[in-house]
């Protein structure tokens, strides 16, 4: 952010100088934690104009309406190529990596683990039916928590029956929905084909995964132990005390 | 006659090594004993087109919407032809607000998705083919167009013996671009020695089913 600054620092006052009247003053480059990728240009504490610096465009403040984008950056000359659709001169120079728009500054070197997870290996749930059949798993899938916990690390894809994806692939498409758990190579582990609700689907799921050992099952009932004459009724209780203290009367009568 | 032999040969020689390059060669899905990795069928291949307000190409967005349609991203159906009613050619920072825009139009959220732009394209391009992931590249030569070329295609291999094209200026199921994985690192980074890469970060498309093995007792 620094060098950033500091360039627009040298580059802003020949631009400005060009057909913005603003007086030097103190000048101040703020950004906001929700918009990494702009910062913000005020002078004497008044906001004069913003730049995008991931999409090269500048824009005047007067202090109730934005100008017209302009850039910064020098447009490379492009080579006498036949161009389908890429801007090459608007490619950064340096190495980049985003993902949603948002820069990834961690990034030194894209090996694998800084891109995105390797998946391969992962199980893979598929729901095939109606949109309102689909939707009603889905929404389970992100809402119950048991249901959350028995789908875990799986790759979830929703699909219609007639969708490419599976209507000519072997997959049964004529359940409302059809539901299928699969193994990477494709070995089907479970298959359904209605919803009877998301406690079934995750009983269902957490005995067809492969990884499943009911000696992991985590109990969160440890911990508030009740005894059981907690719960007897009164009378039981003044009963076993009077045989008891009949009991140690007789053994010692003296 | 001989004269007529002797130059068809030749013209059919010539034709023959321009189709298909010295480094490349098209092909269908298979080729010596190796698969494409993303099998998206003809009926949802994209051609390019030229934005209608400028007629610059739309290959980025035309890439783009065909590996959504790999992702089973259908809420991206329509994509290309939304931002061919802007200005064509495309630059990540575009692509992010125009795919954010289109989103907001359609009331959908954004889909997951990575950008990068560098010289080190191989990880990722390993990483997209083990996980069935359909990568969008720069592509920057092939002798198909006997030039330098813009472009962006779509990466259906990127394996040990074969990187794979398929190029939205020739669709289809039989106009697959075959090379060395070497080879398309290069032509993802000519010219300039830098490439971009977006890649659609939702699950590949589940592998048909099959059953257990049998076991024997």
């Amino acid at each position: 952010m620094v060098p950033l600054l500091f360039s627009l620092a040298l580059t802003l006052p020949s631009v400005l100088a060009q057909n913005c009247p603003i007086a030097p003053g103190v000048v101040e480059w703020r950004t906001r934690p929700d918009d990494p990728t702009r910062v913000y240009l005020y002078v004497d504490g008044r906001q004069r104009g913003g730049y995008d610096w991931a999409a090269d465009e500048w824009r005047d403040y007067d202090g109730q309406n934005w100008g017209p984008p302009r850039t910064f950056r020098t447009p490379r000359p492009e080579h006498s190529a036949a161009n389908f659709g890429v801007m090459r001169e608007r490619l950064a120079d340096e190495e980049r990596l985003t993902i949603q728009g948002r820069p990834q500054t961690r990034l030194h070197r894209p090996d694998t683990d800084s891109l995105f997870p390797d998946d391969s290996d992962r199980l893979r749930l598929t729901i095939i039916g109606t949109e309102q059949h689909r939707q009603a798993v889905l929404n389970d899938l992100i809402n119950v928590p048991e249901l959350v916990e028995a789908s875990n690390g799986m790759l979830i894809q929703a699909y219609s029956p007639n969708d490419w994806a599976v209507a000519d692939c072997g997959f049964v498409t004529s359940g409302q929905p059809t539901i299928y758990l699969q193994a990477a190579d494709g070995r089907v582990l479970h298959r359904q084909d209605a919803y009877p609700g998301p406690k079934r689907l995750a009983a269902a799921l957490r005995r067809a995964r492969p990884d499943y050992d009911p000696a992991h099952d985590p109990n969160h009932d440890r911990g508030t132990f009740s005894a059981p004459w907690r719960d007897f009724p009164p009378w039981l209780s003044v009963t076993l005390l009077l045989i008891a203290f009949l009991t140690l009367f007789r053994r010692n009568p003296r | 006659m001989r004269f007529l032999l002797t130059f068809c040969s030749v013209a059919l020689a010539s034709a023959l090594t321009l189709s298909t390059g010295p480094n490349s060669r098209l092909n269908g899905r298979s080729f010596e004993g190796d698969d494409i990795t993303c099998d998206l069928p003809a009926s949802e291949h994209l051609a390019n087109i030229g934005s209608h307000v400028d007629g610059r190409g739309m290959c980025v967005m035309t890439s783009i919407e065909m590996a959504a349609r790999w992702h089973g991203l259908e809420s991206m159906r329509g994509l290309r032809d939304w931002c061919a009613r802007e200005p064509g050619g495309a630059y990540p920072a575009k692509v992010d607000r125009q795919i954010r825009e289109f989103c907001a139009a359609k009331g959908v959220a954004v889909p997951p998705y990575l950008q990068y732009e560098g010289s080190s394209v191989e990880p990722l391009l390993g990483l997209c083919d083990r996980t069935g992931r359909m990568a969008c590249v720069t592509y920057g030569y092939s002798p198909r167009y006997r030039t330098t070329i813009a472009h962006m295609v779509c990466c259906v291999r990127f394996g040990s013996r074969f990187g794979v094209v398929l190029d939205n200026n020739f669709p289809g199921t039989d106009s697959y671009e075959w090379m060395s994985p070497a080879e398309l690192r290069r032509r993802v980074l000519h010219p300039s020695g830098h490439g971009w890469i977006f890649v659609w970060l939702a699950p590949s498309p589940p592998p048909p089913p099959c059953n257990q093995p049998q076991t024997s007792n």
